[in-house]
């Protein structure tokens, strides 16, 4: 079976390098790390990933305006994305029936094991 | 004053012989005893001394005076007795050759002459008799003169006379002075005309010619006259006719008595009477008089107008029974007997005055007694002022008070509202920055949590076989990792939106709920839970789902600090506030063991908890107080005196 392409957007550098380690060690994903939300749409065009993880909190673009972009973007468009982002709490996920803007997401900090099972429930729906 | 009166022939003739011839004089007492006419007694004074001494001390009728004597001769003789007794009668008896002398005596008041030796006794005696009678009638008759000279002179009423045509005869002085002139002679032949303006003129001299006509006096009639000169004079005249010895009309004759003065009087008095009506007319205050039986004398156009009279002088006889109603008819009638009787003074009185044109009247009397001259109480005066418009004015003064006071109470409770509402809204402010604040820090810290999470979870892989001791400090790594998270979320919620979605709530059903969330704790320790709750209570505006998280949280600190087998007990009532608020209280009583005393004033702070660092992050209190302040309610702690603590919330309807 051919590895699952993830799009990682976030710009905390660090992050995002530990995630890729975690996602990989497995063998089950590929894993490309885009740390500028200007370049994501770019990056997502060239690299036509399976699923995006989109931080929502980022300098110059943020996750919102990722995601309209993406959208827009034909060869994207049904591409799937899960928000993985600091800024909820767990009230507000709650309260969000676990979605935003119509997509699923995932509060920072989360274990890498339920973050997994998160992808395998996506990326098998 | 002796002799004078003595009646001839009805008594003697005292006589006094002043002859210094012895002969003479002899001769003379024979002649006058031998007469048939009258007797006399006659004495004999032989010097003019002895003649003037005799004169003194009297009785002496008469003076038989020789003009040559010893110590005086010729007129200085009978001059020096004249002066000495200016009323006794002197007849010059003198020699052939003093004739002249003697016709210069009886120019000068002697009253009669006769030559010595001419003369027989009846000659004699005639003389005398007549000298003595003629000198009595001289006397009354100039006495009758003095009594009509002083009349005229003095009298200050207007005396005249006049003849037929009205001329003036005699004036009195008076009279004169007030025509301008300065003797009474200088008006006579004058007339009326000369003296008035001719319209009074005129009707004088009618009147004057109508009693010449008829005889028939005019008496007491009162004349305006104007004089010569344009002065005003009121008088009192009385004419009649003036008749001679014949009874025939021969003129008037009248007394005419100034009353100017009186007549001005009279006008100033009515003037001022004029005055006092008007004035009293003219007030729009009610004046009227009273006698002694509390009957009307009289009243003003003001009163006459009020009682509906056709003028005031109606009013006279009547009594405030005529007028007003019974029970108030009454109460003045005391009141006024009252202050006749001199018990009480009525003085600035407010009274009802009844109804009139459909509303009630006001006044304030004023009744003081009334005296005459002799200082008898024969009355009162009363003035009454119709306050109305004022007692209407009070009455709406009143109201707008009350008004005011209402309002002003209003405004005190809004005044409170307001103030609730600020501190609310400054907590709101205050809670929506430390949002802001945890909102940053906890996308700031939850970023390296993250990646440490992430980092941990790698190594764990990674060292999975490297033994118990990297297993378990992995562990506690990741152990403190969710406990920074779960800080990070507890301010999340702490400082959650102060915006509140409030709706009328049943509080009870807030708190079942709240015990119901709650259930696992509470079975855990066999919580046995007590609950006192006031059937009447009201619905709060409450936002549901926070007032929910309140009571959680108030619950699960009481459990925590409660033995097992403890007892929770919940007390809820309402009370009404002194402005009208309805507030509800609840008592949260557990039987734990009490908070220390130096921490009591800092359990509702933020991050203070006295538990193990494991079991909460102390927010949970702090998170109560914070929307317990969004509801305008309180929160607080206390020990109860029987042991364990009590949280006490409350909330405002």
């Amino acid at each position: 079976m051919a590895k699952r392409r993830i799009l990682v957007v976030d710009d905390e550098v660090g992050f995002t390098k530990l995630l890729k380690l975690n996602l990989e060690k497995d063998g089950q994903y590929e894993v490309r790390i885009e740390n500028d939300g200007v370049k994501a749409v770019d990056s997502a065009r060239e690299f036509q990933p399976d699923l995006i993880l989109l931080d929502i909190i980022m300098p110059e673009k943020d996750g919102g305006e990722v995601l309209a972009d993406l959208q827009r973007e034909p060869s994207l468009k049904n591409v799937r994305v899960l928000f993985l982002t600091a800024t909820v709490s767990i009230k507000g996920v709650e309260q969000r029936d676990g979605t935003i803007r119509g997509m699923p997401f995932v509060g920072k900090p989360v274990e890498p094991k339920r973050l997994v099972k998160r992808i395998e429930e996506i990326l098998n729906s | 004053m002796k002799s004078a009166k003595q009646r001839p022939g009805a008594t003697k003739i005292n006589v006094l012989l002043v002859e210094d011839n012895a002969v003479e004089a002899e001769l003379t007492k024979v002649l006058l005893a031998g007469n048939s006419l009258c007797q006399f007694t006659a004495r004999v004074a032989p010097t003019l001394a002895a003649a003037l001494e005799a004169v003194r001390t009297g009785p002496v009728d008469v003076v038989v005076l020789d003009l040559g004597l010893p110590d005086s001769f010729g007129l200085a003789t009978f001059d020096q007795l004249q002066a000495a007794a200016p009323e006794l009668p002197v007849i010059i008896y003198t020699g052939l050759g003093d004739a002249e002398v003697a016709v210069e005596a009886v120019q000068r008041g002697a009253q009669d002459c006769l030559t010595k030796g001419q003369a027989d006794g009846d000659l004699l005696a005639r003389a005398i008799r007549h000298a003595v009678e003629r000198q009595r009638i001289e006397l009354a008759l100039e006495r009758e003169r003095d009594l009509f000279r002083a009349l005229m002179e003095n009298i200050p009423d207007s005396i005249y006379f006049k003849d037929l045509k009205s001329r003036f005869l005699r004036s009195s002085r008076s009279q004169t002075e007030m025509f301008g002139f300065k003797n009474p002679e200088d008006i006579v032949g004058k007339t009326d005309f000369d003296m008035f303006k001719e319209d009074h003129a005129r009707r004088a001299f009618e009147d004057e010619q109508e009693i010449i006509r008829t005889g028939k006096p005019l008496v007491g009639k009162v004349e305006k006259e104007t004089l010569a000169d344009g002065r005003l004079r009121w008088a009192l005249t009385t004419k009649m006719p003036f008749r001679d010895k014949q009874w025939r009309i021969i003129g008037t004759f009248g007394i005419s008595k100034n009353l100017t003065e009186l007549k001005l009087m009279e006008e100033t008095l009515e003037n001022e009477r004029n005055l006092l009506r008007s004035l009293i007319d003219a007030l729009p205050d009610h004046i009227y008089v009273k006698d002694a039986d509390c009957r009307f004398v009289l009243c003003n156009q003001a009163v006459s107008r009020f009682f509906k009279l056709g003028s005031p002088e109606e009013v006279h006889g009547k009594s405030d029974f005529d007028f007003l109603p019974r029970r108030l008819a009454q109460q003045f009638h005391e009141e006024e007997q009252a202050l006749l009787r001199g018990e009480t003074p009525s003085v600035h009185r407010e009274t009802e005055f009844g109804e009139q044109d459909g509303r009630t009247h006001w006044v304030i009397t004023t009744k003081v007694l009334l005296r005459d001259g002799h200082g008898r109480i024969i009355g009162l005066v009363g003035i009454n002022r119709d306050i109305t418009e004022r007692k209407q004015v009070e009455e709406q003064l009143h109201q707008i008070n009350l008004e005011l006071a209402r309002s002003q109470k209003e405004t005190l409770v809004a005044n409170a509202e307001l103030k609730a509402a600020q501190t609310r809204l400054i907590q709101a402010e205050k809670l929506e920055s430390i949002g802001r604040l945890a909102a940053g820090v906890a996308h700031e810290v939850k970023n390296p949590l993250a990646t440490l999470l992430m980092g941990l979870d790698y190594l764990a892989e990674k060292f999975r076989e490297s033994g118990e001791d990297v297993a378990i400090t992995i562990a506690e790594m990741e152990e403190a990792i969710k406990r920074a998270d779960d800080i990070i979320h507890g301010l999340q919620d702490f400082s959650a939106s102060p915006q509140l979605d409030t709706e009328e709530t049943n509080l009870n059903s807030v708190i079942e709920q709240s015990l119901l969330l709650t259930y696992h704790e509470l079975r855990h320790k066999r919580i046995h839970v007590i609950k006192h709750f006031a059937p009447d209570l009201p619905k709060l505006p409450l936002d549901r789902r926070r007032i929910e998280q309140v009571f959680i949280n108030v619950f699960t600190n009481a459990i925590m600090a409660m033995p097992v087998d403890g007892e929770l007990c919940l007390v809820a009532l309402a009370q009404q506030e002194a402005d009208g608020r309805v507030k509800v209280t609840v008592r949260v009583e557990d039987n734990g063991p009490g908070v220390p005393a130096e921490i009591l004033p800092r359990v509702f702070d933020p991050f203070f908890s006295t538990k193990p660092t494991s079991m909460g992050q102390g927010l949970g209190l702090a998170l109560a107080r914070n929307i317990l302040d969004l509801h305008g309610g309180k929160i607080e702690m206390s020990n109860r005196p029987e042991g364990g603590a009590c949280v006490t919330l409350t909330l405002y309807a």
